[in-house]
């Protein structure tokens, strides 16, 4: 599966809250997708997933719009925390009916899936707990096995056990039915070793698109005592300080050559990788 | 490739689901016929009570099945697959109501008259309605809850598919409501509640007009319209209505 986006721009009246997105998804791989809360996540989302139309460019599915095209559609799964108001059917009924819209549906896995989150009970889903709730989403977007699954955030009413469980299912079966799994999130430092590919978008704009590893060596932590750092870190790109006593730590943004490691050695200083977390904040910050 | 044909799939799920609501509205139905049965003594038949509580009904259901839009673009189904599903089940259960409570109204004849002495009465609807004449709230209220009625011993196919005609249009109009409060607002919702009375009213009249029936004083402009334009002005006024639903659900945003 291929997912384009071409100048893709989505306005609400005259709100816009996509400007000019380009990106292109290949490979059946995770894809975190990065941004805080309104940046534009969810709208980009619903337009992959066709819950709507954008204003204006291209978004492109294997080559064709996805909107109304139903067998495009079939295959793209878009789970977000739904309001389960009125819903007066158990878990497992509405698993077995979902089943006949989804082709690739595994019914025997959901149903393993809804054990392993305890929601095998007859409780109508409307009564279940909100965390619960997220869980049945996650489980039917998992079961689903969509070649595109997207998960908006369903997993924030979860409590932390359940999540993680979320977690490592979500990397067993990925292991064993690869597909294009995207999530989206502000969760990163929980989240950010499921990620093969981040996507980080900024007030409507993709910021950047890049490989994990790529991005977590754009910077270092260079860690020592205070003037050791400021000697080291002088003319870098500082994304972060941090102070305790007499020791100082630094998130510097950009490549670190082999001299910048010898010198840092030679000072005294720990060098580490950068967090995901700390590029995020820093790369999303507001301007003064 | 071809695209996949899902919406009849949607059909049969839309129809079986409406059709479990539709058993339970028909028990309702028939524990308050049989609670009057016992209280009063002039009762109308099964068939002929259910008459006016199932329009309310399939306007109710109508209304809702806008939801069905959200469920169906969720499961990856087209909003096109979902509007032809749902027009098929709704005409379905259009079809299948009448019959229910026609066979329903004949089990509890039997045995009625097997056990009791207690004679159920088919009434005419249209000639209750004679004195608010004039008063247009009270014409458009009486429109909807006296859609005119053949009494099934007379002609038993005109009757049930004269019921079914009131059903699917109540359904309709249920629906077209629900989709403009869906897709539009507030606003545009409530003009929309306006545009289905009309059609309600238009109906009704068309109908009253093919059935020689007097049309109700506020509508009496329509009677110019000739008896024999009148179905083709039913089946226009649907076909107006269907597009217009279509219109409002074809492109809309699914709420999230």
């Amino acid at each position: 599966m291929n997912i384009k986006a071409t100048n893709l721009h989505l306005a609400y009246g005259s709100d816009a809250v996509l400007h000019d997105i380009n990106f292109e998804i290949n490979e059946p791989k995770i894809y975190g997708l990065l941004g805080r809360n309104g940046a534009g996540k969810t709208s980009l989302l619903s337009i992959i997933g066709s819950f709507r139309e954008a204003t204006s460019g291209q978004l492109h599915i294997n080559g064709e719009e996805p909107f109304e095209n139903a067998r495009i559609m079939q295959e793209v799964i878009l789970m977000y925390d739904k309001d389960f108001t009125g819903e007066t059917d158990p878990p497992s009924n509405i698993i077995e009916h979902i089943k006949r819209y989804r082709p690739h549906f595994d019914l025997e896995y959901a149903m393993e899936l809804l054990k392993k989150f305890k929601l095998e009970g007859k409780k109508p889903v409307a009564k279940l707990s909100k965390g619960k709730q997220s869980a049945f989403n996650v489980v039917v977007g998992l079961a689903s096995r969509s070649p595109i699954t997207i998960f908006d955030e369903v997993y924030l009413g979860m409590d932390a056990p359940a999540r993680d469980l979320f977690y490592k299912e979500l990397l067993k079966d990925q292991e064993l039915h690869p597909r294009i799994i995207i999530l989206s999130t502000h969760l990163v430092s929980e989240m950010d070793y499921l990620f093969d590919e981040v996507i980080i978008i900024n007030e409507g704009k993709i910021l950047l698109q890049e490989p994990y590893d790529d991005i977590v060596s754009r910077g270092v932590t260079v860690v020592g005592s205070k003037q050791s750092v400021d000697t080291f870190a002088a003319g870098k790109e500082i994304l972060n300080e941090e102070q305790l006593g007499d020791t100082r730590s630094v998130t510097i943004y950009g490549e670190t050559s082999e001299a910048d490691r010898l010198s840092a050695l030679e000072l005294g200083l720990t060098i580490g990788p950068v967090s995901l977390q700390d590029l995020f904040i820093q790369l999303t910050k507001e301007e003064d | 490739m071809n695209q996949p044909k899902l919406f009849p799939k949607v059909s049969f799920d839309l129809f079986w689901v409406q059709l479990t609501w539709t058993f339970w509205a028909l028990g309702i139905f028939l524990v308050i016929n049989l609670g009057k049965i016992i209280l009063s003594e002039h009762v109308d038949t099964f068939y002929a009570a259910s008459y006016v509580g199932a329009n309310i009904y399939m306007l109710v259901i109508g209304i809702i099945s806008i939801a069905f839009l959200t469920y169906y673009v969720e499961n990856g189904v087209t909003r096109k697959d979902y509007f032809l599903g749902n027009v098929v089940a709704s005409l379905g259960l259009s079809i299948v109501l009448p019959i229910l409570a026609y066979l329903i109204s004949l089990i509890e004849k039997l045995i009625l008259n097997f056990f009791t002495h207690i004679v159920l009465t088919d009434p005419k609807l249209d000639e209750i309605a004679i004195d608010i004449d004039g008063n247009i709230i009270g014409e458009i209220l009486l429109s909807f809850l006296l859609t005119p009625f053949i009494n099934p011993e007379s002609n038993i196919l005109l009757s049930l598919g004269l019921f079914s005609l009131h059903l699917f249009v109540f359904y309709l109009v249920g629906w077209l409501i629900g989709a403009a409060f869906y897709r539009l607002n507030v606003v545009f919702g409530i003009l929309f509640i306006a545009i289905a009375i009309g059609i309600i009213a238009f109906k009704d009249s068309m109908i009253r007009l093919m059935l020689d029936i007097p049309l109700f004083e506020s509508f009496s402009t329509l009677d110019f319209v000739p008896k024999g334009f009148a179905p083709a002005l039913v089946v226009v006024t649907i076909l107006i209505t269907i597009i217009l639903i279509r219109q409002l659900t074809k492109r809309a945003a699914i709420k999230m």
